[in-house]
Protein backbone atom coordinates (compact mmCIF):
# COMPACT_ATOMS: atom_id res chain seq x y z
CA UNK A 1 0.00 0.00 0.00
CA UNK A 2 1.37 3.08 -1.24
CA UNK A 3 1.21 6.28 1.13
CA UNK A 4 -1.57 7.50 -1.07
CA UNK A 5 -4.15 4.62 -0.39
CA UNK A 6 -4.10 5.45 3.38
CA UNK A 7 -6.08 6.97 4.69
CA UNK A 8 -5.15 11.08 5.29
CA UNK A 9 -6.53 11.21 9.04
CA UNK A 10 -6.00 8.34 11.23
CA UNK A 11 -6.72 8.70 15.07
CA UNK A 12 -7.34 5.53 17.30
CA UNK A 13 -8.41 5.60 20.97
CA UNK A 14 -7.88 10.06 21.76
CA UNK A 15 -8.45 11.15 25.02
CA UNK A 16 -7.85 13.83 26.15
CA UNK A 17 -8.61 15.67 29.59
CA UNK A 18 -8.97 19.42 31.22
CA UNK A 19 -7.42 18.92 34.90
CA UNK A 20 -9.51 16.05 35.82
CA UNK A 21 -12.27 16.53 33.43
CA UNK A 22 -11.94 14.34 30.19
CA UNK A 23 -13.21 16.31 27.04
CA UNK A 24 -12.23 13.64 24.58
CA UNK A 25 -12.82 9.71 25.24
CA UNK A 26 -11.50 7.23 23.59
CA UNK A 27 -12.31 8.58 20.02
CA UNK A 28 -10.92 7.04 16.84
CA UNK A 29 -12.06 8.45 13.46
CA UNK A 30 -10.80 7.83 9.90
CA UNK A 31 -10.80 10.71 6.92
CA UNK A 32 -10.26 9.81 3.40
CA UNK A 33 -8.12 11.76 1.10
CA UNK A 34 -10.18 14.46 -0.56
CA UNK A 35 -13.23 13.68 2.24
CA UNK A 36 -15.37 16.59 3.92
CA UNK A 37 -16.45 15.47 7.16
CA UNK A 38 -18.36 17.15 9.50
CA UNK A 39 -18.69 17.11 13.10
CA UNK A 40 -21.73 17.79 14.91
CA UNK A 41 -22.82 18.25 18.68
CA UNK A 42 -23.88 19.78 21.80
CA UNK A 43 -21.91 22.57 22.79
CA UNK A 44 -19.56 21.12 25.45
CA UNK A 45 -19.15 17.72 23.80
CA UNK A 46 -15.78 18.04 22.97
CA UNK A 47 -15.73 19.19 19.30
CA UNK A 48 -13.30 21.98 19.17
CA UNK A 49 -10.83 19.78 21.35
CA UNK A 50 -10.75 16.92 18.84
CA UNK A 51 -10.08 19.55 16.21
CA UNK A 52 -7.64 20.73 17.81
CA UNK A 53 -5.83 17.29 18.91
CA UNK A 54 -6.08 16.59 15.02
CA UNK A 55 -4.62 19.78 14.50
CA UNK A 56 -1.37 18.95 16.86
CA UNK A 57 -2.32 22.12 18.75
CA UNK A 58 -3.17 19.85 21.82
CA UNK A 59 -1.01 16.62 22.68
CA UNK A 60 -3.80 13.86 23.20
CA UNK A 61 -2.90 11.95 26.39
CA UNK A 62 -3.29 8.30 24.94
CA UNK A 63 -4.01 6.89 21.59
CA UNK A 64 -2.63 8.37 18.31
CA UNK A 65 -2.99 10.28 15.26
CA UNK A 66 -1.58 9.06 11.66
CA UNK A 67 -1.43 11.95 8.96
CA UNK A 68 -1.61 9.97 5.68
CA UNK A 69 0.36 6.77 7.78
CA UNK A 70 3.00 9.06 9.90
CA UNK A 71 2.82 9.76 13.59
CA UNK A 72 1.50 13.75 13.64
CA UNK A 73 3.93 14.40 16.77
CA UNK A 74 6.71 13.26 14.43
CA UNK A 75 5.95 15.83 12.07
CA UNK A 76 8.53 18.89 12.28
CA UNK A 77 6.07 21.84 12.94
CA UNK A 78 6.28 23.88 9.89
CA UNK A 79 6.25 20.67 7.71
CA UNK A 80 2.67 20.24 9.80
CA UNK A 81 1.82 23.72 8.82
CA UNK A 82 2.14 22.93 4.99
CA UNK A 83 0.03 19.99 5.25
CA UNK A 84 -2.69 21.43 8.07
CA UNK A 85 -4.22 24.39 7.86
CA UNK A 86 -6.97 25.37 11.09
CA UNK A 87 -9.46 27.58 11.20
CA UNK A 88 -9.84 28.98 14.82
CA UNK A 89 -14.11 29.68 16.18
CA UNK A 90 -12.57 33.45 16.40
CA UNK A 91 -9.66 35.20 15.29
CA UNK A 92 -8.94 38.07 18.11
CA UNK A 93 -6.10 40.17 17.07
CA UNK A 94 -5.24 43.34 19.07
CA UNK A 95 -3.16 45.10 16.10
CA UNK A 96 -4.52 46.14 12.87
CA UNK A 97 -3.55 44.13 10.31
CA UNK A 98 -4.69 44.62 7.32
CA UNK A 99 -6.64 41.39 6.16
CA UNK A 100 -3.90 40.58 3.45
CA UNK A 101 -1.47 40.26 5.84
CA UNK A 102 -3.08 38.08 8.08
CA UNK A 103 -4.25 36.14 4.73
CA UNK A 104 -0.57 36.32 3.87
CA UNK A 105 0.50 34.56 6.98
CA UNK A 106 -0.72 31.49 5.58
CA UNK A 107 2.44 31.41 3.34
CA UNK A 108 4.50 31.55 6.02
CA UNK A 109 5.17 27.75 6.20
CA UNK A 110 6.85 28.07 2.89
CA UNK A 111 8.67 31.55 3.65
CA UNK A 112 12.25 31.01 5.10
CA UNK A 113 12.88 32.59 8.49
CA UNK A 114 14.36 36.15 6.85
CA UNK A 115 12.29 36.51 4.00
CA UNK A 116 9.25 38.07 3.12
CA UNK A 117 6.50 37.00 1.45
CA UNK A 118 7.29 37.35 -2.67
CA UNK A 119 5.16 38.41 -5.34
CA UNK A 120 3.68 34.59 -6.08
CA UNK A 121 2.82 34.31 -2.34
CA UNK A 122 0.50 37.67 -2.75
CA UNK A 123 -0.60 35.87 -5.88
CA UNK A 124 -1.87 33.07 -4.00
CA UNK A 125 -3.06 35.00 -1.04
CA UNK A 126 -5.26 37.23 -3.24
CA UNK A 127 -7.33 33.98 -5.15
CA UNK A 128 -7.99 32.45 -1.83
CA UNK A 129 -9.73 35.62 -0.70
CA UNK A 130 -11.21 35.73 -4.34
CA UNK A 131 -12.35 32.09 -3.97
CA UNK A 132 -14.61 33.12 -1.29
CA UNK A 133 -15.46 36.52 -2.89
CA UNK A 134 -13.47 38.59 -0.34
CA UNK A 135 -11.18 40.07 -2.41
CA UNK A 136 -12.16 43.60 -1.47
CA UNK A 137 -11.51 42.79 2.30
CA UNK A 138 -7.30 42.71 1.15
CA UNK A 139 -6.81 46.15 2.19
CA UNK A 140 -8.71 46.67 5.31
CA UNK A 141 -7.58 46.41 8.99
CA UNK A 142 -8.93 43.21 10.47
CA UNK A 143 -9.90 44.84 13.50
CA UNK A 144 -12.49 47.29 11.88
CA UNK A 145 -14.19 43.72 10.06
CA UNK A 146 -17.40 42.15 11.41
CA UNK A 147 -17.22 38.91 12.84
CA UNK A 148 -18.62 37.16 9.98
CA UNK A 149 -16.04 39.07 7.80
CA UNK A 150 -12.99 38.06 10.00
CA UNK A 151 -14.35 34.90 9.31
CA UNK A 152 -13.94 34.94 5.66
CA UNK A 153 -10.40 36.21 6.24
CA UNK A 154 -9.37 33.53 8.27
CA UNK A 155 -11.04 30.98 5.99
CA UNK A 156 -8.90 32.42 3.23
CA UNK A 157 -5.36 32.18 5.15
CA UNK A 158 -6.27 28.43 5.55
CA UNK A 159 -6.72 28.32 2.09
CA UNK A 160 -3.68 30.52 1.24
CA UNK A 161 -1.69 27.51 3.63
CA UNK A 162 -2.21 25.64 0.63
CA UNK A 163 -3.02 22.06 2.95
CA UNK A 164 -3.80 18.31 2.62
CA UNK A 165 -6.42 18.92 5.48
CA UNK A 166 -8.14 21.84 6.40
CA UNK A 167 -9.68 21.88 10.07
CA UNK A 168 -12.31 24.58 10.68
CA UNK A 169 -14.01 25.19 13.78
CA UNK A 170 -17.26 26.57 13.66
CA UNK A 171 -15.90 28.86 10.23
CA UNK A 172 -19.78 29.92 8.95
CA UNK A 173 -20.95 30.34 12.59
CA UNK A 174 -21.16 34.10 12.11
CA UNK A 175 -21.54 34.07 8.05
CA UNK A 176 -24.68 34.95 6.65
CA UNK A 177 -26.25 32.56 3.79
CA UNK A 178 -24.32 34.03 0.92
CA UNK A 179 -21.32 33.98 2.30
CA UNK A 180 -21.98 30.57 4.56
CA UNK A 181 -22.98 29.00 0.40
CA UNK A 182 -19.41 30.31 -0.38
CA UNK A 183 -17.37 28.63 2.46
CA UNK A 184 -19.21 25.44 1.44
CA UNK A 185 -18.64 25.89 -2.15
CA UNK A 186 -14.99 26.80 -1.73
CA UNK A 187 -14.77 23.63 0.42
CA UNK A 188 -16.44 21.73 -2.14
CA UNK A 189 -14.31 22.64 -5.12
CA UNK A 190 -11.08 22.10 -3.27
CA UNK A 191 -11.86 18.46 -2.27
CA UNK A 192 -12.86 17.72 -6.02
CA UNK A 193 -10.60 19.84 -7.56
CA UNK A 194 -7.21 19.35 -5.37
CA UNK A 195 -7.96 16.43 -3.17
CA UNK A 196 -8.14 18.43 0.12
CA UNK A 197 -10.18 16.74 2.96
CA UNK A 198 -11.64 18.95 5.49
CA UNK A 199 -12.70 18.45 8.62
CA UNK A 200 -15.19 20.91 10.00
CA UNK A 201 -17.66 21.49 13.30
CA UNK A 202 -20.86 23.16 12.85
CA UNK A 203 -24.10 23.60 14.55
CA UNK A 204 -25.56 24.09 11.20
CA UNK A 205 -26.93 21.03 9.26
CA UNK A 206 -28.45 22.92 6.50
CA UNK A 207 -25.79 21.89 4.42
CA UNK A 208 -24.83 18.70 5.22
CA UNK A 209 -26.33 16.89 2.86
CA UNK A 210 -24.76 18.90 -0.47
CA UNK A 211 -21.29 18.91 1.70
CA UNK A 212 -20.55 16.18 3.72
CA UNK A 213 -19.14 12.84 2.50
CA UNK A 214 -18.93 11.80 5.87
CA UNK A 215 -20.71 13.18 9.49
CA UNK A 216 -19.33 12.48 12.98
CA UNK A 217 -21.63 13.17 15.52
CA UNK A 218 -20.00 13.55 19.18
CA UNK A 219 -21.78 13.41 22.95
CA UNK A 220 -19.77 13.94 26.21
CA UNK A 221 -16.60 13.61 23.95
CA UNK A 222 -17.34 10.43 22.63
CA UNK A 223 -18.15 9.48 18.74
CA UNK A 224 -21.78 8.17 18.91
CA UNK A 225 -22.74 7.80 15.27
CA UNK A 226 -20.67 8.18 11.92
CA UNK A 227 -21.65 8.01 8.23
CA UNK A 228 -22.82 9.23 5.48
CA UNK A 229 -25.37 12.04 6.30
CA UNK A 230 -28.27 10.42 5.49
CA UNK A 231 -27.93 7.58 7.86
CA UNK A 232 -26.39 10.07 11.03
CA UNK A 233 -28.83 12.95 9.73
CA UNK A 234 -31.70 10.43 11.59
CA UNK A 235 -34.55 11.65 14.62
CA UNK A 236 -33.33 9.67 16.70
CA UNK A 237 -29.64 9.93 16.31
CA UNK A 238 -29.68 13.76 16.63
CA UNK A 239 -32.83 13.49 19.27
CA UNK A 240 -29.56 12.18 21.08
CA UNK A 241 -26.98 13.86 20.36
CA UNK A 242 -28.26 17.64 21.25
CA UNK A 243 -30.19 16.24 23.98
CA UNK A 244 -33.63 17.71 22.59
CA UNK A 245 -36.45 16.60 20.69
CA UNK A 246 -35.58 16.45 16.79
CA UNK A 247 -37.81 15.59 13.92
CA UNK A 248 -36.46 14.57 10.40
CA UNK A 249 -37.93 14.15 7.10
CA UNK A 250 -36.10 13.00 3.63
CA UNK A 251 -37.31 14.38 0.79
CA UNK A 252 -35.93 15.31 -2.59
CA UNK A 253 -32.82 13.28 -1.33
CA UNK A 254 -32.29 15.88 1.23
CA UNK A 255 -32.75 15.73 5.07
CA UNK A 256 -35.01 17.97 6.52
CA UNK A 257 -34.83 18.88 10.10
CA UNK A 258 -36.33 21.08 12.75
CA UNK A 259 -37.15 20.64 16.31
CA UNK A 260 -40.43 21.33 18.25
CA UNK A 261 -40.78 22.90 21.46
CA UNK A 262 -42.44 20.71 23.91
CA UNK A 263 -45.98 21.82 24.53
CA UNK B 1 10.15 44.63 -0.85
CA UNK B 2 11.71 47.88 -2.02
CA UNK B 3 9.52 50.21 0.32
CA UNK B 4 10.82 48.02 3.38
CA UNK B 5 14.51 48.68 2.52
CA UNK B 6 13.70 52.58 1.88
CA UNK B 7 11.91 52.68 5.35
CA UNK B 8 15.23 51.61 6.85
CA UNK B 9 17.28 53.57 4.52
CA UNK B 10 15.58 57.04 5.35
CA UNK B 11 15.61 55.59 9.28
CA UNK B 12 19.45 55.19 9.03
CA UNK B 13 19.94 58.82 7.84
CA UNK B 14 17.54 59.87 10.79
CA UNK B 15 19.67 57.96 12.93
CA UNK B 16 22.92 60.05 11.60
CA UNK B 17 21.44 63.20 11.92
CA UNK B 18 20.47 62.68 15.60
CA UNK B 19 23.94 62.10 16.06
CA UNK B 20 25.34 64.51 14.73
CA UNK B 21 22.67 67.19 16.71
CA UNK B 22 23.67 65.43 20.29
CA UNK B 23 26.98 66.31 19.25
CA UNK B 24 26.45 69.71 18.31
CA UNK B 25 24.35 70.15 21.83
CA UNK B 26 25.55 71.17 24.85
CA UNK B 27 26.75 73.38 27.52
CA UNK B 28 29.70 74.26 25.27
CA UNK B 29 29.10 74.73 21.72
CA UNK B 30 31.90 73.08 19.52
CA UNK B 31 32.76 74.87 16.44
CA UNK B 32 34.91 73.19 13.91
CA UNK B 33 37.58 75.37 14.26
CA UNK B 34 38.23 74.84 17.75
CA UNK B 35 38.29 70.80 16.88
CA UNK B 36 40.83 72.10 14.91
CA UNK B 37 43.52 74.41 17.66
CA UNK B 38 41.60 73.19 20.85
CA UNK B 39 42.66 69.96 22.76
CA UNK B 40 40.09 70.25 25.52
CA UNK B 41 37.07 70.95 22.92
CA UNK B 42 38.53 67.58 21.35
CA UNK B 43 38.37 65.62 24.30
CA UNK B 44 35.04 67.07 25.28
CA UNK B 45 33.55 65.72 22.20
CA UNK B 46 35.61 62.37 21.76
CA UNK B 47 35.77 61.48 25.50
CA UNK B 48 32.42 62.79 26.68
CA UNK B 49 29.80 63.68 24.51
CA UNK B 50 30.34 60.93 21.70
CA UNK B 51 30.53 58.36 24.30
CA UNK B 52 27.10 60.33 25.53
CA UNK B 53 25.10 60.31 22.51
CA UNK B 54 26.35 56.55 21.71
CA UNK B 55 25.01 55.18 24.77
CA UNK B 56 22.15 56.98 24.20
CA UNK B 57 21.72 55.13 21.29
CA UNK B 58 22.34 51.50 22.41
CA UNK B 59 19.77 51.85 25.47
CA UNK B 60 17.24 53.77 23.09
CA UNK B 61 17.29 51.06 20.26
CA UNK B 62 17.46 48.50 23.18
CA UNK B 63 14.80 49.57 24.78
CA UNK B 64 12.11 50.02 21.62
CA UNK B 65 13.72 46.76 19.97
CA UNK B 66 12.50 45.04 23.41
CA UNK B 67 9.23 47.03 23.80
CA UNK B 68 8.24 45.59 19.97
CA UNK B 69 9.11 42.17 20.30
CA UNK B 70 6.70 42.11 24.29
CA UNK B 71 4.23 43.88 22.71
CA UNK B 72 4.11 41.00 19.67
CA UNK B 73 4.29 38.53 22.44
CA UNK B 74 1.89 39.66 24.40
CA UNK B 75 -0.22 40.66 21.60
CA UNK B 76 -0.90 43.88 23.79
CA UNK B 77 0.21 47.16 22.24
CA UNK B 78 0.68 48.58 25.96
CA UNK B 79 3.41 46.13 26.75
CA UNK B 80 7.06 47.40 26.92
CA UNK B 81 9.85 46.72 29.62
CA UNK B 82 8.00 49.61 31.91
CA UNK B 83 5.09 48.59 32.20
CA UNK B 84 5.73 44.85 32.32
CA UNK B 85 7.24 45.62 35.42
CA UNK B 86 10.76 43.80 33.84
CA UNK B 87 12.20 47.40 34.33
CA UNK B 88 11.28 47.93 37.90
CA UNK B 89 12.66 43.86 38.01
CA UNK B 90 16.11 44.71 36.85
CA UNK B 91 16.31 48.09 39.48
CA UNK B 92 15.96 45.79 42.62
CA UNK B 93 18.24 43.40 41.54
CA UNK B 94 20.83 46.46 40.16
CA UNK B 95 19.80 48.06 43.82
CA UNK B 96 20.77 45.44 45.73
CA UNK B 97 24.13 44.88 44.12
CA UNK B 98 24.83 48.58 45.29
CA UNK B 99 23.47 48.21 48.73
CA UNK B 100 25.40 45.40 49.36
CA UNK B 101 28.44 47.21 47.94
CA UNK B 102 29.15 45.22 44.96
CA UNK B 103 29.37 48.81 43.20
CA UNK B 104 28.95 50.75 39.84
CA UNK B 105 32.63 51.00 39.39
CA UNK B 106 34.09 49.41 36.04
CA UNK B 107 34.95 46.26 38.09
CA UNK B 108 31.36 45.93 39.49
CA UNK B 109 29.53 46.30 36.24
CA UNK B 110 29.58 42.59 35.29
CA UNK B 111 27.73 42.19 38.82
CA UNK B 112 25.12 44.72 38.57
CA UNK B 113 24.72 43.67 34.81
CA UNK B 114 23.98 40.01 36.20
CA UNK B 115 21.64 40.86 39.03
CA UNK B 116 19.78 43.54 37.07
CA UNK B 117 19.47 40.43 34.19
CA UNK B 118 17.89 37.78 37.39
CA UNK B 119 15.61 40.60 38.27
CA UNK B 120 14.22 41.16 35.11
CA UNK B 121 13.82 37.66 33.95
CA UNK B 122 12.33 36.77 37.38
CA UNK B 123 9.61 39.65 37.07
CA UNK B 124 8.79 38.95 33.07
CA UNK B 125 7.94 35.00 34.60
CA UNK B 126 5.99 36.58 37.06
CA UNK B 127 3.65 38.51 34.75
CA UNK B 128 3.51 35.85 32.22
CA UNK B 129 2.43 33.33 35.29
CA UNK B 130 -0.41 35.86 36.61
CA UNK B 131 -1.45 36.96 32.87
CA UNK B 132 -2.73 33.26 31.97
CA UNK B 133 -5.57 32.61 33.02
CA UNK B 134 -6.64 28.87 33.67
CA UNK B 135 -7.11 27.63 29.72
CA UNK B 136 -4.13 29.37 28.62
CA UNK B 137 -5.22 32.21 27.36
CA UNK B 138 -3.21 36.10 27.81
CA UNK B 139 -5.49 38.25 29.39
CA UNK B 140 -4.62 41.79 28.19
CA UNK B 141 -5.65 43.45 31.63
CA UNK B 142 -4.54 40.81 33.81
CA UNK B 143 -1.15 41.49 31.84
CA UNK B 144 -0.96 45.13 32.80
CA UNK B 145 -2.51 44.70 36.46
CA UNK B 146 0.42 42.45 37.21
CA UNK B 147 2.90 44.63 35.72
CA UNK B 148 2.17 47.68 38.09
CA UNK B 149 1.86 45.45 41.05
CA UNK B 150 5.32 44.17 40.24
CA UNK B 151 6.30 47.28 39.87
CA UNK B 152 4.88 48.42 42.80
CA UNK B 153 6.63 46.13 44.44
CA UNK B 154 9.49 46.21 43.30
CA UNK B 155 9.91 49.82 43.71
CA UNK B 156 8.94 49.50 47.49
CA UNK B 157 11.83 46.75 47.95
CA UNK B 158 14.02 49.56 46.65
CA UNK B 159 12.71 52.08 49.09
CA UNK B 160 13.14 49.27 52.04
CA UNK B 161 17.22 48.82 50.58
CA UNK B 162 17.52 52.51 50.66
CA UNK B 163 16.38 53.31 53.78
CA UNK B 164 18.31 50.65 55.31
CA UNK B 165 21.88 51.27 53.59
CA UNK B 166 24.20 53.81 54.57
CA UNK B 167 23.87 57.36 53.39
CA UNK B 168 26.51 57.20 50.65
CA UNK B 169 25.22 54.14 49.03
CA UNK B 170 21.25 55.16 49.39
CA UNK B 171 22.62 58.51 47.31
CA UNK B 172 24.13 56.44 44.79
CA UNK B 173 21.05 54.28 44.31
CA UNK B 174 18.89 56.87 44.13
CA UNK B 175 21.14 58.41 41.83
CA UNK B 176 21.16 55.21 39.65
CA UNK B 177 17.54 55.40 39.77
CA UNK B 178 16.90 58.42 38.00
CA UNK B 179 19.03 57.18 35.48
CA UNK B 180 21.72 59.21 33.23
CA UNK B 181 23.46 57.85 30.01
CA UNK B 182 26.33 60.00 31.53
CA UNK B 183 29.59 58.00 30.19
CA UNK B 184 33.36 58.55 29.88
CA UNK B 185 35.09 56.83 27.02
CA UNK B 186 34.48 54.01 25.67
CA UNK B 187 35.26 50.91 28.22
CA UNK B 188 31.40 50.39 29.11
CA UNK B 189 30.10 50.64 26.07
CA UNK B 190 32.03 47.80 24.74
CA UNK B 191 30.99 45.92 27.65
CA UNK B 192 27.38 46.29 27.39
CA UNK B 193 27.66 45.98 22.99
CA UNK B 194 29.12 42.29 23.96
CA UNK B 195 25.68 41.56 25.83
CA UNK B 196 23.29 43.39 24.11
CA UNK B 197 24.50 41.96 20.43
CA UNK B 198 23.38 38.66 21.29
CA UNK B 199 19.84 39.94 22.52
CA UNK B 200 19.68 41.86 19.54
CA UNK B 201 20.36 39.01 17.05
CA UNK B 202 17.79 37.03 18.83
CA UNK B 203 15.21 39.51 19.00
CA UNK B 204 15.61 39.56 15.07
CA UNK B 205 16.32 36.22 14.25
CA UNK B 206 12.92 35.67 15.79
CA UNK B 207 11.07 38.19 14.15
CA UNK B 208 9.21 36.28 11.90
CA UNK B 209 7.89 33.86 14.95
CA UNK B 210 6.97 37.38 16.99
CA UNK B 211 4.91 38.57 13.52
CA UNK B 212 2.99 35.51 13.34
CA UNK B 213 1.84 35.68 17.25
CA UNK B 214 0.89 39.11 16.93
CA UNK B 215 -1.79 37.85 14.80
CA UNK B 216 -2.89 35.32 17.66
CA UNK B 217 -1.22 32.59 19.93
CA UNK B 218 -3.21 29.83 18.69
CA UNK B 219 -2.80 30.65 14.60
CA UNK B 220 0.86 30.72 15.29
CA UNK B 221 1.08 27.73 16.36
CA UNK B 222 -1.18 26.03 13.82
CA UNK B 223 1.40 28.17 11.90
CA UNK B 224 4.52 26.31 12.70
CA UNK B 225 5.47 28.53 15.38
CA UNK B 226 6.63 26.39 18.56
CA UNK B 227 5.22 29.14 20.80
CA UNK B 228 6.49 28.16 23.80
CA UNK B 229 10.34 27.84 22.54
CA UNK B 230 9.61 31.04 21.27
CA UNK B 231 8.33 32.74 24.35
CA UNK B 232 11.20 31.22 26.30
CA UNK B 233 13.67 32.51 24.02
CA UNK B 234 12.12 36.04 23.71
CA UNK B 235 12.04 35.74 27.16
CA UNK B 236 15.65 35.48 28.36
CA UNK B 237 17.12 38.06 25.35
CA UNK B 238 14.38 40.72 26.61
CA UNK B 239 15.96 40.58 30.27
CA UNK B 240 19.33 40.17 29.13
CA UNK B 241 19.01 43.41 27.04
CA UNK B 242 16.64 45.23 29.92
CA UNK B 243 19.14 43.87 33.00
CA UNK B 244 22.25 45.36 31.02
CA UNK B 245 20.87 49.20 29.63
CA UNK B 246 18.78 49.16 32.85
CA UNK B 247 21.64 48.62 35.13
CA UNK B 248 23.59 51.12 33.16
CA UNK B 249 20.71 53.98 31.83
CA UNK B 250 18.36 53.23 34.84
CA UNK B 251 14.93 52.96 34.43
CA UNK B 252 13.94 54.92 31.44
CA UNK B 253 10.29 54.20 30.85
CA UNK B 254 8.12 54.33 27.73
CA UNK B 255 10.87 54.60 25.17
CA UNK B 256 9.55 51.07 24.48
CA UNK B 257 5.98 51.83 24.34
CA UNK B 258 6.42 55.18 22.31
CA UNK B 259 8.72 54.21 19.34
CA UNK B 260 7.06 50.58 18.51
CA UNK B 261 3.83 52.53 18.56
CA UNK B 262 4.71 55.72 16.32
CA UNK B 263 6.69 52.84 13.81
CA UNK B 264 3.61 50.96 13.75
CA UNK B 265 1.62 54.61 12.81
CA UNK B 266 4.48 55.18 10.19
CA UNK B 267 5.06 51.78 8.58
CA UNK B 268 2.14 49.28 9.76
CA UNK B 269 1.71 46.20 11.74
CA UNK B 270 4.49 43.83 9.72
CA UNK B 271 6.79 43.14 13.14
CA UNK B 272 9.41 41.57 10.81
CA UNK B 273 9.57 45.58 9.79
CA UNK B 274 8.81 47.03 12.86
CA UNK B 275 11.77 45.06 14.79
CA UNK B 276 14.35 47.04 12.52
CA UNK B 277 12.27 50.45 12.25
CA UNK B 278 11.64 50.37 16.05
CA UNK B 279 15.28 49.38 16.96
CA UNK B 280 16.84 52.72 14.84
CA UNK B 281 13.99 54.65 15.65
CA UNK B 282 14.58 54.61 19.32
CA UNK B 283 17.91 55.21 19.16
CA UNK B 284 17.01 58.27 17.29
CA UNK B 285 14.45 58.96 20.02
CA UNK B 286 16.85 59.13 22.82
CA UNK B 287 19.24 60.80 21.29
CA UNK B 288 17.57 63.43 20.63
CA UNK B 289 15.41 63.14 24.01
CA UNK B 290 19.04 63.15 25.45
CA UNK B 291 20.01 66.19 23.67
CA UNK B 292 17.11 68.05 24.50
CA UNK B 293 18.18 66.95 28.77
CA UNK B 294 21.06 68.85 28.31
CA UNK B 295 20.03 71.63 26.71
CA UNK B 296 16.18 72.50 28.55
CA UNK B 297 17.90 74.01 31.45
CA UNK B 298 21.01 74.65 31.09
CA UNK B 299 23.63 74.81 32.32
CA UNK B 300 21.63 72.37 34.99
CA UNK B 301 20.36 69.03 33.24
CA UNK B 302 17.34 67.13 33.37
CA UNK B 303 17.16 63.20 33.91
CA UNK B 304 16.70 61.67 30.48
CA UNK B 305 14.31 59.26 32.04
CA UNK B 306 11.70 62.69 32.86
CA UNK B 307 11.89 63.52 29.45
CA UNK B 308 10.54 60.36 28.02
CA UNK B 309 8.23 59.78 31.19
CA UNK B 310 6.76 63.24 30.51
CA UNK B 311 6.33 62.39 25.97
CA UNK B 312 5.49 58.62 27.07
CA UNK B 313 2.39 58.77 29.47
CA UNK B 314 0.02 60.97 27.39
CA UNK B 315 0.85 58.17 24.49
CA UNK B 316 0.01 55.75 27.12
CA UNK B 317 -3.13 56.84 27.84
CA UNK B 318 -3.88 57.30 24.44
CA UNK B 319 -3.49 54.02 23.47
CA UNK B 320 -5.62 52.76 26.83
CA UNK B 321 -8.41 54.72 24.99
CA UNK B 322 -7.43 53.14 21.66
CA UNK B 323 -7.44 49.86 23.22
CA UNK B 324 -10.85 50.24 25.28
CA UNK B 325 -12.62 50.66 21.66
CA UNK B 326 -10.91 47.70 20.28
CA UNK B 327 -11.73 45.32 23.02
CA UNK B 328 -14.93 46.96 22.77
CA UNK B 329 -16.09 45.65 19.27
Amino acid sequence: MGPDDLPLVEARGLRFAFGTTEVVSDVSLTLPRGAIGVLIGANGSGKSTLIRLLAGLLRPASGHILLAGVPLASLALRERARRIAYVPQSMATVFPFTAMEVVLTGRSPYTGRFRFEKDEDEAIALAALELLDAAHLAPRPITELSGGERQMVTVARALAQQPDLLLLDEPASALDLKHRTQVARALRRLSDERGVSALMVTHDLMFLDSLADLVFAMKCGRIVSMGQPQTVLVADVLSEVYDAPVQTERSRNRTFIWSELPS
Amino acid sequence: MNHKRVVIAVLVMALVVSVLIGLCVGYRGISLEALQSDPVARAVLLRLRLPRVLMAALVGASLALVGAALQALFQNPLAEPFTLGVSGGASLGASLTIALGLGVNILGVPIIFVAAFAGAALSVLLVYRLARSGAGVMLPGALLLAGVVLNLCASACVLVIQYIADYNRALQILRWLIGSLDVVGFDLLWRMSILLLPGWLILGAYARDLHLLATGEESAASLGVDVPKTERIVFVASSLIVGVTASVGGAIGFVGLIVPHVARLLFGQDVRLLLPASFLLGATFLVLADALARVAIAPSELPVGAITALLGGPVFLLLLRRQRRYSAL
